[in-house]
């Protein structure tokens, strides 16, 4: 870590001008608690770190429009304490809760966790599920990048070399009158400071009757080299019975299409399988549960 | 004796606000003027020749002060079979051996230089499994022996057999008999304080250590022969132990790091420091020793135990420090825990090209009581009988002498079984699990116990169990307690100052305790096997007597009185018999009938033909060292404790939640409730994280685990709900009736909870860790069609 320069922007344009500048010579830096990892492993190729911390735009949770606009530097801690992330977004919520520790969540932003774009980043499931937005800027101007094409390969984003993350777009899944809530389940080794061996998020909206699934996100991390969702199930549960999530029978199925389990130090791949059988059912269930539905 | 005014209360430990402010200095913290830094090159390579080491670019680094290798270094052997050397010459046997150390003026400069030495190496075969090791045609992991006489195997010339009684007759004679597989394996000590040292020369070619060892006396003699070897046989050798960050046995023989440090101290002329980090002290730090374990047991028809006949297999890895010698301790559980007459025990260690393995809490105790304990269970379900009246039929009784003479002088462990069975609420358990309730849904609640026997009054595992202390008492009415016992977290300053005081009969703020230098304290063996508070306990008695006694044949001439006539109390001497207000332990103060301490001390210091008050003592605890069948009286009390727990299993996950945990120990008396209970519920974290997730992983001898994210120790957040209870058997040898507690409480966790999941799922978990992957594998091998 010597020799390396350290730059502290305030605005968005003052970072991506030294980015422009440098290339990928620098590497932007939050929370550091994926970054300084790396380069304590010596695995950080840069020769620059440009801090994101004192931005103001980029951290901060609002609402406008049933719309959650949530800055990629906010901290994971300020996310566990946002009243509306509870209510609104269960599934962040639980996500959230789980991660590292308190030092941890006190230092890492949700904004590293998606562009470190690890297949075992807990936020990553639910933003998925929640039809999430990048707002992706560069000095040429801004794009809005679904978060389904942001994960584009192992550690990699769709976000090139001189795009920075300025803001993640949540539409509340119950705007409009919509029945719907959600639920992320991780497996770990021991209750903190750990990563996941898997972990699965779902969020589900019923019909007004409360009987038939009327749309559905399930995604799972650590099952494939990205963060996946499931999106062959997606589909096969809208208009099915409520019940039809919570069974072993469709998770089964969603494995076997569209998993990529393998076997790591961590964990094996047949334990990897076992769980997310075990793990997408239960959280349809809790998801039912929140919204009232028994099963 | 004066009257106990401290010892049993829960005073807060005496270093505890110097902890939490960050004002405690550790060695990470220590800096010597004009200090140099050195690091450790590793091995890449499990087992190869080391063709060459071109440490030219290295060396010229700038900030460069010294490079070694193996072949710049006299020989000097290390660890008890001298088959260890601090820079390894020719070739290398496992992952972590070092091979290069450098010293430069920054850890970064140091760090830079090892990455620009040039290794060649040359592949050998490797074995890292005990059967590899043994099989014909094995590579041999050390050709010759420490006579340098050619060696035809990997198996260490270390038999380990006991043999009580006679097994096989008795296995004929038993109604039941139970047999099982039980494999233990490696574990991190995980202190929080990395290990680190820092050498130092004076211009006298004197050494100072900055140290963190357990065994300051021991470790002198080691550093005194590696001088010698050096060439330097008229230096003399000064350990100072900093603030240590946990022990836990890791400390407690002498590491190759530290005679690097000494190494590159001497080449230097400059203090060298040598700090580790969390990845090294995975890497290079010895761990708990495993085990692959077979046991058989045996009872009669009423569930009386017969034989217990055990054969173990242990994976010594490429060199020997105290691992290989814990089958010492592994045979106080097989023969002694419980009554059986019959008793077989045969060990055997194997060189490989694994890590290696020291001491660690409970020193082979938790690995053996691992296998007894699940196997009783074992048993008791042959026999029809449930496991905790099997464990109450065969327990240890007060004055009995068990087959590796032991002499069991106080026992509580049929009250330890008693009340952990009933915190538990044990019959409504199995009420409740003959009604088919214990399990709902695809969760299966089970509970279990398991107990433990651990050296409790010292332990004579060197020729001496020896502890010298000194007191001191200074014109201003203070005590200064000299001793050779090591802080390590335990809390044996604030408990011997508990003990000093009151053996005194003084106000324990006028005691202190000056320890951690072998310049200044006198000789002890060594903080190990749960010692400090009978041992050196024991020699605060004795010393506190003297001093008592030298302050009334003073205070007698002040007082006009004979020496018998006077007691202490609260740092004033007085008059037994005088007469006192009512309610009052001293006579009044104007009364002529007392005399503070400090006074009568100023007057002896400040007369013509003066005197001074100081007391020494040597305290040899009347234990013996085993004998050549391994049998003896080891220790001179016994502790016993019995650890019960319920779990709730995840049948779908395999995962394993804790939701009782008690803890019964006969401590013989509690000196320190809260730091006792401290004991208790670390030991019990400790144990649980070896019985569920912790695990040193090597694949082909490589570390894959090494830090803290990978290597699961368990978290605040993983809660075990621990409860101590605490059993008072009032031992005569102990100080103040005390039994050392140390170590026994992670020595049973590990049975007690494998025993809780059988009851659960009835699944009987054989290997450690049982992680949920584990679990659950057995499972399925089990009832395959679920």
């Amino acid at each position: 870590m010597k020799n390396i320069e350290y730059f502290k922007p305030t605005t968005i344009d003052q970072a991506l001008r030294v980015k422009q500048e440098m290339g990928r010579e620098a590497c932007y830096i939050a929370g550091g608690t994926d970054v300084l990892v790396l380069a304590r492993e010596k695995k950080l190729d840069c020769r620059a770190l440009i801090s994101l911390r004192r931005i103001p735009e980029l951290a901060g949770i609002s609402l406008q429009d049933d719309v959650l606009h949530l800055g990629p530097a906010t901290t994971l801690t300020d996310i566990l304490e946002n009243g509306e992330v509870a209510r609104e977004l269960p599934i962040l919520h639980d996500a959230v809760q789980v991660m590292g520790s308190t030092q941890m969540r006190n230092m890492a932003t949700v904004g590293g966790n998606v562009m470190t774009a690890a297949s075992s980043g807990d936020t990553l499931g639910p933003l998925l599920c929640l039809d999430a937005v990048c707002r992706l800027v560069s000095p040429g101007g801004e794009r809005r990048v679904p978060m389904d094409e942001m994960f584009v390969g192992p550690r990699t984003t769709a976000a090139e070399p001189d795009e920075l993350l300025a803001g993640l777009e949540i539409p509340l899944p119950a705007a409009g009158g919509a029945i719907s809530s959600g639920a992320f389940f991780k497996l770990t080794r021991r209750a903190a400071m750990d990563l996941a061996l898997i972990n699965v998020a779902v969020q589900l909206w019923v019909n007004p009757d409360r009987a038939t699934i009327a749309k559905a996100r399930l995604a799972a991390g650590v099952a494939a080299p990205t963060p996946v969702r499931l999106k062959q199930t997606e589909e096969e549960l809208v208009g099915a019975p409520v019940a039809e999530a919570t069974k072993e029978q469709v998770a089964i199925r969603a494995i076997g299409r569209e998993c990529r389990l393998r076997d790591s130090d961590r964990c094996s791949a047949w334990y990897r399988e076992e769980m997310l059988r075990v793990l997408i059912p239960r959280a349809a269930a809790l998801a039912l549960e929140r919204m009232g539905i028994a099963v | 004796m004066s009257p106990v005014n401290y010892v049993g209360k829960s005073l807060p430990r005496g270093d505890a606000r110097e902890k939490v402010t960050g004002r405690a200095v550790y060695i990470n913290d220590l800096k010597r003027p004009g200090m140099l830094y050195g690091k450790i090159l590793y091995s890449q390579q499990a087992h190869a020749r080391i063709k060459n080491i071109d440490t030219t670019k290295a060396a010229r680094l700038p900030g460069v002060r010294a490079v070694l290798t193996g072949e710049d270094i006299p020989d000097i052997p290390l660890g008890f079979m001298r088959d260890n050397r601090p820079l390894k010459k020719g070739k290398v046997r496992s992952y972590r051996d070092e091979i290069v150390a450098v010293a430069a003026i920054s850890p970064e400069i140091a760090a830079e230089a090892l990455e620009l030495v040039e290794v060649e190496y040359e592949p050998l075969p490797a074995v890292f499994t005990p059967q590899d090791a043994l099989a014909d045609g094995a590579p041999l992991i050390h050709e010759l022996d420490a006579r340098n006489k050619p060696v035809k195997s990997n198996k260490l010339k270390l038999p380990w057999r006991l043999i009580c009684g006679d097994v096989d007759q008795a296995r004929g004679k038993s109604a039941y008999v139970a047999q099982g597989r039980y494999r233990t394996t490696w574990v991190n000590h995980c202190c929080l304080g990395t290990s680190g040292v820092i050498a130092e020369f004076d211009l006298n070619r004197n050494l100072t250590m900055y140290s963190i060892t357990q065994i300051p006396y021991l470790a002198q003699n080691d550093y005194l022969a590696a001088l010698k070897a050096m060439g330097l046989k008229d230096s003399q050798v000064r350990i100072r132990c900093q603030t240590i960050g946990g022990g836990f046995g890791s400390k407690l023989d002498t590491h190759c790091y530290e005679f690097i440090a000494i190494l590159l101290a001497n080449a230097t002329g400059r203090p060298v420091k040598i700090q580790f980090s969390r990845e090294e002290e995975f890497l290079a730090q010895a761990t708990r020793q495993p085990a692959i374990m077979e046991i058989t047991q045996g009872c009669d028809a009423e569930g009386r135990l017969t034989f217990r006949d055990v054969h173990m297999v242990l994976d010594n890895g490429a060199y020997t420090s105290w691992g290989a010698t814990t089958p010492s301790v592994m045979m106080v559980p097989i023969s002694s825990l419980y009554r059986v007459p019959n008793v077989r025990f045969v060990a055997e260690s194997v060189y490989t090209n694994n890590l290696y393995s020291q001491a660690m809490r409970g020193y082979g105790n938790p690995q053996a009581t691992f296998a007894v304990e699940s196997n009783i269970d074992q048993l008791a379900e042959e026999a029809g009988i449930d496991p905790v009246e099997f464990r109450l039929l065969n327990a240890n009784q007060s004055n009995e002498i068990t087959p590796q003479k032991f002499k069991i002088t106080t026992c509580g462990l049929s009250e330890c079984l008693e009340k952990v069975r009933d915190s538990l609420g044990w019959q409504q358990h199995r009420k409740a699990k003959a009604a088919g309730e214990t399990s709902t849904g695809y969760k299966a609640r089970g509970q279990g116990v398991a107990s433990l026997i651990h050296v409790g009054g010292g332990a004579r595992v060197y020729r001496s169990d020896g502890h010298g202390m000194i007191m001191k008492l200074d014109d201003f009415g203070k005590l200064k307690v000299f001793t050779g016992a090591v802080e390590i977290g335990q809390g044996v300053d604030t408990v011997l100052r508990q003990m000093a005081a009151d053996s005194v009969g003084m106000r324990i703020e006028d005691v202190d305790i000056v320890s951690h230098d072998t310049d200044i304290c006198p000789w002890d063996v060594g903080t190990h096997a749960s010692r400090q508070t009978f041992i050196a306990g024991n020699a605060a008695c004795h010393c506190g007597r003297e001093i008592r006694r030298k302050v009334f044949e003073l205070a007698a001439g002040q007082l006009n009185r004979d020496p018998e006539e006077l007691d202490m109390f609260d740092s004033v001497v007085y008059v037994r018999d005088a007469p006192r207000e009512p309610g009052q332990r001293l006579p009044p103060a104007d009364s002529g009938d007392r005399i503070p301490l400090a006074k009568l001390l100023r007057k002896a210091h400040f007369s013509t033909g003066g005197t001074m008050v100081m007391a020494e003592v040597f305290y040899d605890p009347p234990n013996q060292m085993l004998d050549r069948e391994f049998k003896g009286n080891l220790s001179c009390s016994w502790a016993f404790g019995t650890t019960g727990v319920e779990v709730e299993v995840d049948l779908k996950t395999g995962h394993v939640e804790i939701l009782k945990y008690f803890a019964a120990h006969d401590v013989g008396a509690s000196m320190n409730p809260m730091l006792l209970e401290g004991q208790v519920y670390g030991a019990a974290v400790m144990g649980s994280g070896y019985a569920l997730s912790e695990e040193v992983r090597l694949r082909e001898g490589r570390m894959v685990n090494g830090n803290f994210l990978d290597y699961k120790m368990l978290t605040a957040l993983d809660k075990v709900p621990v409860t101590p209870i605490i059993v008072e058997t009032f031992d005569s040898a102990g100080p103040y009736g005390a039994k050392g507690v140390g170590e026994p409480g992670c020595v049973p966790s590990a049975p007690a909870i494998a025993n809780a999941i059988y009851d659960a799922i009835g699944v009987r978990l054989d290997s450690l860790p049982m992680t949920p992957e584990n679990v659950l594998a057995a499972l399925k091998e089990r009832f395959p069609d679920s």
